[in-house]
């Protein structure tokens, strides 16, 4: 009994043994299978991992050349703006074969929308009274920029001593035109911009775009000044319109009449300009003051003319006590504007919207929320902040850094 | 022959007028840009010998003619003339300088033909003539004034004519206005002999078989020709034509014949010189000419007095 005990103990042990073994041998088989599917996975995955760093490569390689693309696509746009050819205020269609390098403006209005286009750098002369950027004072202090002196009287040696490519000047002075003539027999083109409507603005800065290579931001500019424009009279729409006398010169007494800028500017500021009887800019008697009667009186005080009390008081000596019969006087709405509004309202450049835009808040200061008493009587950019609208394009500042650099 | 020396003041100035300028000495044989500032400069010499010359032809002429000394286009009316024609043709949109030139011959031959009628017409002596001159120059002076303040801003360019300037000739310009100027002042010279006879008076010029009547006709309209050419190339330029005449007559003395074209080269002289001036008095300015040919002319003129007095 006992031996058959042990017996089947011994069976028994035999057969775990089996089983053991068995199981053991399974165990191993399948351990070497999934180790070798392991390191098959290894291998699958290094392989993944050259073929994801192959693909990244070759990414990278499509995206430098896509680089390389762009700025050749980029190159040619720029060999594709020129050839330019734009219409300028004489109806001569002038040709431009390459880039202006070396322009040379007879006007501050020029000289504002080159800089404005972003012909900036292009610049190497401007006229004595040329005064924006405000950093061109640094070029022309380093001598990036040559002064060339009068633009009315241009001197053609002093104009040549800068050597330029391409010269603008503006339609309304005739010895631009002596100039146009005699540079053409030496194959300088000299650019007239017409500067007499608003209209003619928009025009000289596409113009002035065009010729120099900057078709996209003289665009931008030109949707900037359009859409300030349409911002002030949308400002003023339903107002009565505030009668205004716009002097550019204080004595005589310089009036913007019918048929300028500054009168379509008054209009679209929602007011009605008093002189539009007269013709262009014209010199008036004061007593037209009286018999006008404006509500407000804007005066541009430019740069070391008269300032605000001497005007006041040259109004008094000229006019007397009557000038108290003037509303604007009476009501002390008689501004002298300075400063970088004064150019607004004195050179038909870029800043034709921002000037109507000045001029709206001027004449209808109840349209921003303002009383009139509020607005001082010396009005610049320190005095007097101006509304903002949105959704115009913003025009920075040029800043003549990258000009300084370029040769 | 002390007078001939003064003759070469002209190729002096003239050379001066060539190498110097804002733009610098330049190199005779230079290329490219200098070569041509070069012809610009060349092109202001020429127009300011010729304006001077011009000009200094019709004031000799006017001076006999009338037997007057203090006669010449500017004091006639006839440069006032011109240029009221100049600033018509501005005023009427036309800015091209042949529109301009053609206008101020209009306006030139116009005030003297009016000079000439009003006194022919009040029957007066040749002395008051000038005083009509005179008159209507002020008159024609004051009408420029009231065009120039009606067209604003736009003026500011033609002043710089208006004082006078050779800065803008053009080569077209001189081409058509040169032959003007030389048919003038040559017409005057192949009078000269008859003028001589007509200052002893118009008695004894006819019985010389001088006919007075159109011998001052002629020469009343080559004056005329020259001046307006002159105005058209460079505007009223003023006292050449005085003192020019007067500098020979001082300087050299003598018959009409001998005195003119020194007075001729004298006044294409100080044309040049004042031009040349102008470019230095205010660089990129443009200093008017007329003031230059006043304060270098005036000097000289009040010199040769003191010492033919003395």
């Amino acid at each position: 009994m006992r031996r058959k005990a042990s017996s089947s103990v011994v069976v028994s042990l035999i057969v775990v043994a089996v089983v053991v073994a068995i199981s053991a041998a399974y165990i191993g088989h399948q351990l070497s299978a999934y180790s070798a599917q392991v390191s098959e996975l290894y291998s699958a995955v290094s392989s993944l991992n050259r073929t994801v760093a192959s693909q990244a490569s070759a990414i990278s390689s499509i995206a430098s050349q896509q680089q390389s693309i762009q700025s050749q696509l980029s190159s040619l746009e720029s060999s594709t703006r020129f050839p330019a050819s734009a219409v300028d205020a004489t109806g001569q269609q002038i040709v431009v074969y390459s880039e202006p390098t070396r322009i040379v403006s007879l006007m501050p209005s020029d000289t504002a929308i080159l800089f404005a286009v972003g012909a900036g750098p292009q610049v190497v002369g401007v006229d004595e009274y040329s005064s924006w950027p405000p950093c061109l004072s640094a070029l022309e202090a380093n001598g990036t920029v040559k002064d060339i002196g009068s633009g009315w009287y241009p001197d053609p040696e002093v104009i040549l001593s800068a050597r330029p490519d391409m010269v603008f000047g503006v339609s309304s002075v005739p010895s631009n035109y002596a100039l146009k003539q005699q540079f053409a027999a030496y194959g300088i083109p000299v650019v007239l911009l017409p500067d007499n409507t608003i209209e003619d603005v928009l025009q000289s800065i596409y113009t002035a775009g065009r010729l120099t290579g900057h078709t996209g931001t003289a665009q931008l500019l030109a949707e900037n000044v359009t859409a300030e424009l349409s911002y002030a009279e949308d400002s003023t729409v339903g107002l009565n319109r505030t009668s205004a006398a716009l002097i550019v010169w204080p004595s005589p007494i310089w009036v913007a009449g019918n048929g300028t800028w500054e009168d379509q500017m008054v209009t679209a500021a929602g007011g009605s300009n008093v002189f539009s009887n007269v013709s262009g800019w014209e010199p008036v008697d004061p007593e037209a003051l009286l018999a006008a009667r404006p509500q407000v009186i804007i005066y541009a005080a430019g740069h070391g003319q008269l300032n605000y009390s001497e005007f006041i008081s040259t109004l008094y000596q000229e006019l007397g006590p009557a000038a108290d019969s003037v509303p604007a006087i009476a009501s002390g709405r008689v501004y002298a504007v300075t400063g970088e509004y004064n150019d607004w309202l004195t050179e038909p450049g870029p800043f034709v919207g921002d000037g109507t835009i000045l001029l709206s808040v001027l004449l209808h200061p109840e349209a921003y929320g303002m009383n009139y008493t509020s607005i001082p009587h010396v009005v610049s950019p320190d005095t007097l902040r101006l509304p903002v609208p949105a959704s115009v394009p913003v025009i920075n500042t040029p800043q003549c850094a990258s000009a300084v650099s370029s040769p | 022959m002390r007078g001939g020396l003064l003759h070469l003041l002209l190729p002096v100035f003239f050379a001066l007028s060539l190498f110097l300028g804002p733009y610098g000495f330049i190199n005779p044989f230079s290329h490219g840009l200098g070569a041509f500032v070069l012809e610009l400069r060349l092109l202001r010499a020429l127009a300011a010998s010729l304006v001077g010359l011009a000009l200094a032809a019709s004031g000799s002429g006017l001076q006999a003619l009338l037997k007057n000394p203090l006669a010449d286009p500017y004091i006639l009316g006839v440069s006032s003339g011109a240029a009221l024609g100049v600033l018509t043709a501005i005023a009427a949109g036309f800015v091209w300088p042949l529109a301009v030139s053609l206008s101020a011959l209009l306006g030139g031959l116009a005030a003297l033909a009016l000079v000439m009628a009003v006194s022919s017409a009040l029957g007066l002596t040749r002395t008051s003539m000038v005083l009509v001159g005179v008159a209507l120059s002020y008159a024609l002076s004051s009408i420029d004034m009231i065009i120039m303040m009606d067209l604003g801003p736009a003026v500011q360019g033609s002043l710089a004519w208006l004082f006078g300037t050779v800065a803008y000739a053009l080569w077209g310009e001189l081409a058509y206005a040169a032959p003007l100027m030389a048919a003038g002042a040559a017409w005057i010279f192949l009078r000269a002999g008859h003028l001589e006879s007509l200052m002893l008076g118009d008695d004894v010029a006819e019985s010389m078989g001088v006919r007075a009547r159109r011998l001052r006709a002629e020469v009343a309209v080559a004056s005329a020709l020259s001046t307006s050419a002159a105005v058209a190339v460079a505007g009223p330029v003023g006292f050449v034509g005085l003192v020019a005449p007067w500098i020979a007559r001082l300087g050299s003395g003598g018959a009409f014949r001998r005195i003119y074209p020194l007075s001729l080269s004298l006044g294409a002289s100080l044309t040049v010189a004042a031009d040349l001036a102008s470019r230095f008095v205010e660089p990129g300015g443009m200093a008017p000419l007329t003031s230059i040919t006043a304060l270098m002319g005036a000097p000289v003129l009040v010199y040769l007095l003191a010492r033919w007095r003395g």
